[in-house]
């Protein structure tokens, strides 16, 4: 650090001019501030008025008994729903699946993102349709991908199922969730890792290459510590993204034979049982669980995730 | 810019008060919003003909729901928690009375009004509309399961449940079609086959105010029916992914000799097999207990008037006239939904359509709603996945189960998988 330190020079005596100026930049950057604050302020309170306040309302509902049904008849039960919610096994089960499907998925992604971005970038002739092309799973609607999915492996009538009914039976059903899942989200990690490979000079590359370093070598030792950043987003984004996954889950299997994930789980409590209580409680414990997943990426990473020191 | 971005404000809330001003209908008729099975076949003519019995004083709007009752209810509870007048007629299932009535959803109906709605009505589909005394609901139309048999395989119509599955055994050795079909997918259609059989030996799930879960050795000995019936190889092998779609199709492709089902099944089977459909047989529920008649679970729909309606009174005259004896008469030939006025089962052209209305009529005497709760749904839900799937039901066991979880869902604590 301190071999960055310029050499000491002797203090310059303070000139009346130099203290003017001085102050008219403190003052300058002191009214800058007022102004990205102010320009800041209509942002920043209907951000509090749509996702803090909510929030807050769940966290406070969270320490209640309280039942859609008798609006009037909530009861501070403390810490009660928590302790309902983290002993009950249909919740622990829900809570594997997601993860399951979290990992997997985002693993899964990651690899054939990582694939489709080097295409993307590589491609030299019909580049706009190759990207364009590439962007359609994406650019549906999820709703409308899942039912597709869902008619395509429906005994009888799918041209993926013939005569066998996948998605009565649980793991068959969990694999394509994970299918719809990946399907769906490869293009968008697909376009954050080509963000980063635009980065990656390719000076760099014909250097390596002049070495002697192989196509391997290259993205190994060359593109990926370059782009290392990007997959941290594209990861970090989609792993919060995965662990909240509903619509899928929702279309095709409707939570059937166990494979529900945190949010169904969630969902079924709060608009099914009309439990807010209940259902309040493991909403936030799905906001815990994504900041955790957060803070755990920003530690392990480090300074190259998202958030870290070295990000800018 | 600027100016450009407030008159597209200016014209956003000119068209919102625009909305807002013809939602009460065109020169001041009031509409009526009736929500719950406009779609069904035919529907239009009973529409048409109320729209035009009225004489202006009001319009019947018919409004589309889902489908399936769990999004049914889903949108109902949603708009009614949120106070929302735009609806007024309510289409319910049968098994939302209760909640309905107990979160302050629906009108009570008193004097004149009960009376009419519940004038030559059959008494089952009363009680259905009915929570802690007080009638919330004009009863519209109402459902019991029969039993359907192959006429070639059984030769005379089994009276109890053990004569269906010895049957069955002796045909299944004779290799020859055998399979009984039983809703037991996780749903509620496995609740109401459930509560069939539990009502038929003379338990119940919950007490009469809902407050302590009524688990005890008839509800084992439910357990264990099913739980046989799942092991003892005289199912479907997809037994645990039954719906009544699924049970009708192992009757039409001549899988089953029995089947336990809605009375749709006559109709759709003459559409979908016509062979089949001349060989199916008829008959009440078997007796689960020797010597007391089955105690079938009522399905149906009532209308109820919403608290929120701003015409109340228009709208139980809508609700009157769309379950007059006409409606109900062309409800049952085209649609296929069961009346609930006893003259209408007197019409020779019901009996004609419905040559099984005897037995209909006859399950209906001892036919038992489903648990009356406000937490129904929430019963509903744990019993289906704790009785799913049947071949792992352990009798005592699951039964214990059931009673701490019931106990749970009354007590606010239990969760919903």
């Amino acid at each position: 650090m301190s071999t960055q330190t310029p050499p000491a020079v002797a203090a310059p005596e303070p000139d009346e001019g130099l203290v003017i100026a001085r102050k008219r930049a403190s003052e300058g950057r002191r009214a800058e501030q007022r102004l990205g604050l102010m320009l800041c302020a209509p942002a920043v309170l209907v951000m509090l008025a749509v996702a803090a306040y909510p929030i807050a309302y769940a966290i406070y509902l969270s320490f209640f008994k309280a039942d859609l049904r008798k609006p009037d008849a909530n009861e501070f039960v403390g810490l009660s729903n928590y302790v309902t919610v983290l002993t009950s096994p249909i919740w622990w089960q829900s809570f594997g699946i997601t993860m399951f499907i979290t990992v997997i998925g985002a693993a899964a992604e990651l690899v054939l993102g990582m694939l489709l971005a080097l295409v993307m970038h590589r491609t030299l002739v019909g580049r706009g349709l190759v990207r364009t092309s590439a962007l359609v799973p994406y650019a549906i609607v999820t709703v409308v991908a899942a039912f597709s999915w869902r008619f395509a492996w429906t005994q009888g009538i799918g041209w993926l199922a013939g005569d066998s009914a996948p998605l009565t039976d649980r793991w068959p059903s969990i694999w394509i969730i994970i299918l719809a899942e990946v399907w769906k989200t490869v293009p968008f990690m697909a376009l954050l890792l080509m963000a980063g490979l635009a980065l990656v000079p390719e000076d760099l590359l014909k250097a390596a290459s002049m070495d002697g370093a192989s196509a391997w070598q290259r993205f190994w030792r060359v593109t990926v510590p370059l782009i290392k950043p990007s997959i941290l987003v594209a990861l970090l984004f989609r792993t919060l993204d995965a662990f909240r996954v509903f619509d899928n889950i929702f279309v095709l299997t409707g939570g059937s034979n166990d494979t529900s994930s945190v949010s169904m789980v969630a969902y079924n409590n709060l608009i099914r049982g009309l439990n807010l209580g209940i259902g309040s409680t493991m909403a936030v414990l799905i906001f815990i669980t994504t900041a955790i997943i957060a803070f755990l990426f920003v530690k392990l990473f480090g300074a190259a995730a998202p958030g870290g020191s070295g990000s800018r | 810019m600027r100016l450009r971005r407030l008159t597209g404000l200016g014209v956003v809330a000119a068209s919102v008060a625009a909305l807002a001003a013809c939602s009460d209908g065109d020169g001041g008729t009031p509409v009526i919003n009736v929500y719950g099975s406009t779609s069904d076949a035919g529907w239009t003519k009973i529409l048409d003909a109320c729209n035009a019995a009225a004489q202006g004083r009001y319009t019947i709007r018919p409004n589309l729901i889902p489908s399936d009752a769990d999004s049914q209810r889903e949108q109902f509870v949603r708009r009614l928690a949120a106070r929302d007048e735009g609806m007024d007629v309510l289409g319910m299932d049968v098994t939302w009375t209760a909640e309905f009535a107990e979160a302050g959803w629906i009108r009570e109906l008193t004097g004149e009004q009960a009376q009419a709605a519940t004038e030559g009505v059959l008494q089952q589909p009363i009680d259905t509309a009915t929570w802690k005394d007080k009638l919330y609901g004009i009863p519209r139309t109402t459902n019991v399961q029969l039993l359907w048999y192959r006429k070639s395989l059984v030769p005379d119509a089994p009276t109890t449940w053990q004569q269906v599955v010895d049957r069955a055994q002796q045909l299944k050795s004779e290799n020859k079609p055998y399979v009984i079909g039983l809703t037991a997918a996780q749903y509620e259609g496995y609740v109401v086959g459930f509560n069939t059989i539990l009502s038929s030996l003379g338990g119940t799930l919950v007490n009469e105010d809902s407050t302590k879960p009524t688990v005890d050795e008839r509800t084992v000995e439910a357990l264990g029916i099913l739980k046989s019936l799942a092991t003892d190889g005289l199912a479907s092998a997809s037994l645990s992914n039954s719906q009544e779609p699924e049970v009708f199709a192992q009757m039409q492709n001549g899988q089953a000799a029995f089947a336990i089902n809605w009375p749709y099944m006559l109709s759709a089977m003459r559409e979908a097999n016509p062979e089949v459909a001349d060989d199916l047989g008829w008959t009440k529920l078997p007796q689960f207990k020797e010597g007391e008649p089955a105690r079938a679970t009522l399905g149906g729909m009532n209308y109820a008037i919403s608290t929120y309606s701003t015409h109340p009174d228009l709208a139980f005259d809508a609700a009157m006239c769309l379950r007059n004896p006409e409606a109900e008469l062309n409800g049952a030939l085209d649609a296929g939904n069961v009346p609930v006025l006893e003259e209408v089962f007197d019409d020779p052209e019901f009996q004609e359509a419905y040559p099984m209305y005897e037995d209909i009529l006859a399950e209906l005497e001892t036919a038992v709603p489903r648990p009356k709760t406000p937490l129904y749904q929430n019963i509903s839900t744990i019993v289906s996945s704790t009785l799913s799937p049947p071949s792992q039901i352990d009798p005592q066991r699951t039964a214990d189960t059931l009673r701490t979880e019931i106990q749970d869902a009354i007590d606010g604590k239990g969760i919903l998988p």
